[in-house]
């Protein structure tokens, strides 16, 4: 007989972006109320930030309880900041299972999180399901590079979970409005362990955003191969609104590309109309960045590229000679 | 000045470049087994390597790599050797399939045992489970700072200048010694190592400690609890094949199919 300490709450953690409520909060509510659900538990929603009024009142059309975590220390992401106010938040909150965002700042702040208020914690996570007994969690885990799912039983709680973006229709709001409730912190600048120098931005990139994306892998030898897929993004501005150029792994560890433009495994997932794979092989690390995309059309001169089992069109042919042909036929399109 | 200290924890991995098809899963037993693919060191455990040699570079340093493995490792530490000072192998059949937990808190105890450290080095998660828990979990167990992800790393007197990745450019933290870092790709490869080097390798130190020799018992750890193993879901599409009789024709038609089916 296994003694279950089952927390009350499943709670979703709002991701931000430029001050507003990510997309990606969307999907974490859905999987957040569909495990509510299942588990007999109710969904509370925790929005951490400075100012985060606006935030808070627009989660409460989705949850009863919003627990709204208002500080000016968390106005950037710092890991121990955040850590202490989460950990002040959860222990008075008994948790049966905190969901998280599969971003970079949220695997580091999970850790700690995790560790301080002695959870159980799994990253990077595709599925939540109820366990058959003791209200066991199932989760499911992409492994080995995408190339085989692990599902984990998480049996006591509290429970951790990061889930991989992309992966989740969107919540609808409902119709009633929840409570805000403002959860009074203890922080103070002592409590982090680094300094922040500065701040070095890249471009601005929006690949999660994109309705078109033009990428480059491996066989990209050249750093003046670039231009054809900058071209080809240019054309597609006629088709499209948002359009962007996007990485495999390969170029970005080359510098071809910053780190902001990888997708797959260890970076964007992606879900555009039209995703253009530009003499990328398919490994199934890329692969796992883009299974959520409407169209994949794929140009490799090598006709064995496992990229092309992936993809809705494909060519098979040098890039350098079909881009320039394929954007000039683009552009004289009615 | 005395020498720094850098401990590097760093894992064997089944080749993370080999094809679905050489992974052998097994739901009854639910274990993977890798079929011909070699074991090579965890990529960004490399780069964590690579970090150290870096900083060793600049000033006096001395790297001591750690490795938690459940039976004799076989040859895939030797460009490890070749780099590090030492290594200290953690060896034991209790340390199978160990949760993320489980492994910083056997890792972090060989660490305390090691002493004397100045800065921890890891990769930013395994090619295997990638979970990207381990390195600050051993921070945390250790009570000492982290920064995880990170593309640079320098010491300057008694900090540590870290630059960690953001989502869109990165940010440059800095924290007191003693420190955890994980590492990223973006630092470098691991370096090549001269023929001499690579023939010296096998003289450098090396320990092996088993459960006991670093004091946890097996009540202290757990393993993963795996429900099931399956494979992943179907990619595959339906490709329809562009035809022409030069690339520059396929590309052109591309172009009208594109149109054609509606999705330009």
């Amino acid at each position: 007989m296994v003694i279950n300490n089952n927390g009350e709450k499943i709670i979703v953690l709002a991701e931000k972006e430029d001050g507003k409520t990510a997309y990606f909060t969307y999907e974490l509510l859905r999987a957040g109320k569909e495990l509510a659900d299942k588990m007999g538990t109710k969904l509370c929603i925790v929005v951490a930030g400075n100012n985060v009024g606006t935030i808070s009142n627009e989660m409460a059309y989705f949850s009863a309880e919003v627990y709204m975590l208002d500080h000016p220390l968390l106005e950037n992401f710092q890991a121990d900041i955040y850590a202490n106010a989460m950990v002040q938040c959860f222990k008075s909150m008994n948790p049966d299972t905190i969901i998280l965002g599969h971003t970079l700042d949220n695997i580091d702040l999970a850790s700690k999180v995790a560790c301080r208020i002695g959870a159980q914690v799994l990253t990077d996570i595709t599925h939540l399901d109820r366990g058959t007994d003791n209200n066991e969690l199932l989760c499911e885990k992409p492994i080995y590079g995408d190339k085989a799912i692990a599902t984990f039983t998480m049996g006591r709680s509290p429970r951790m979970v990061t889930l991989r973006p992309k992966i989740m229709a969107a919540l609808e709001k409902g119709s009633g409005k929840g409570t805000i409730i403002p959860f009074p912190l203890a922080l103070d600048r002592s409590m982090a362990k680094t300094e922040f120098v500065e701040s070095i931005p890249g471009e601005s990139v929006s690949l999660d955003k994109a309705d078109a994306i033009v990428a480059g892998g491996r066989g990209i030898k050249e750093v003046e191969g670039i231009k054809y897929l900058k071209d080809l993004a240019q054309t597609l501005k006629r088709f499209y609104g948002a359009v962007e150029l996007g990485a495999s792994r390969p170029l970005v560890d080359n510098g071809f590309f910053p780190p902001s433009r990888q997708i797959g495994l260890t970076g964007e997932k992606v879900a555009p109309e039209l995703y253009f794979a530009i003499a990328i092989s398919g490994a199934s690390q890329h692969l796992s960045g883009i299974t959520g995309s409407k169209k994949i059309v794929a140009i490799n001169k090598d006709e064995q590229a496992s990229i092309f089992e992936s993809a809705d069109y494909g060519v098979v042919g040098d890039y350098e000679k079909v881009i320039p042909a394929l954007a000039r036929k683009l552009k004289e399109l009615p | 000045m005395k020498d720094l200290k850098i401990i590097v924890c760093l894992k064997p991995v089944p080749d993370p470049e080999c094809p679905a098809s050489s992974l052998e899963i097994n739901r009854e037993t639910k274990t993977i087994l890798p079929i011909g693919v070699p074991p090579v060191i965890n990529p960004y455990d490399e780069n964590a390597l690579e970090a150290a040699l870096k900083v060793k570079d600049a000033t006096g340093v001395k790297v001591i790599a750690v490795s938690m493995v459940e039976k004799q490792p076989g040859g895939v530490f030797h460009k490890v050797r070749t780099g590090a000072d030492e290594l200290v192998v953690l060896q034991d059949a209790g340390f199978k399939d160990l949760d993320s937990y489980s492994t910083a808190l056997v890792l972090a105890t060989a660490i305390q045992k090691i002493s004397g450290y100045d800065l921890i080095l890891t990769g930013r998660q395994s090619a295997d489970w990638s979970s990207g828990l381990v390195g600050s979990m051993i921070a945390e167990i250790l009570n000492i700072p982290s920064i995880t992800i990170a593309k640079g790393v320098r010491v300057e007197e008694d900090s540590v200048i870290v630059e960690k990745l953001k989502k869109n450019g990165y940010e440059i933290l800095k924290t007191s010694m003693p420190a955890l870092i994980t590492m990223s790709s973006e630092i470098g490869d691991l370096r090549l190592f001269p023929l001499k080097a690579i023939n010296e390798a096998r003289k450098k130190p090396m320990t092996v400690w088993g459960m006991t020799d670093i004091g946890i018992s097996p009540e202290q750890i757990a393993i993963r609890k795996i429900f099931a193993l399956s494979p992943p879901p179907s990619r595959k599409r339906d490709c329809m094949f562009i035809n022409g009789q030069s690339p520059e024709e396929k590309g052109e038609v591309l172009a009208q199919r594109l149109r054609q089916d509606r999705v330009i």
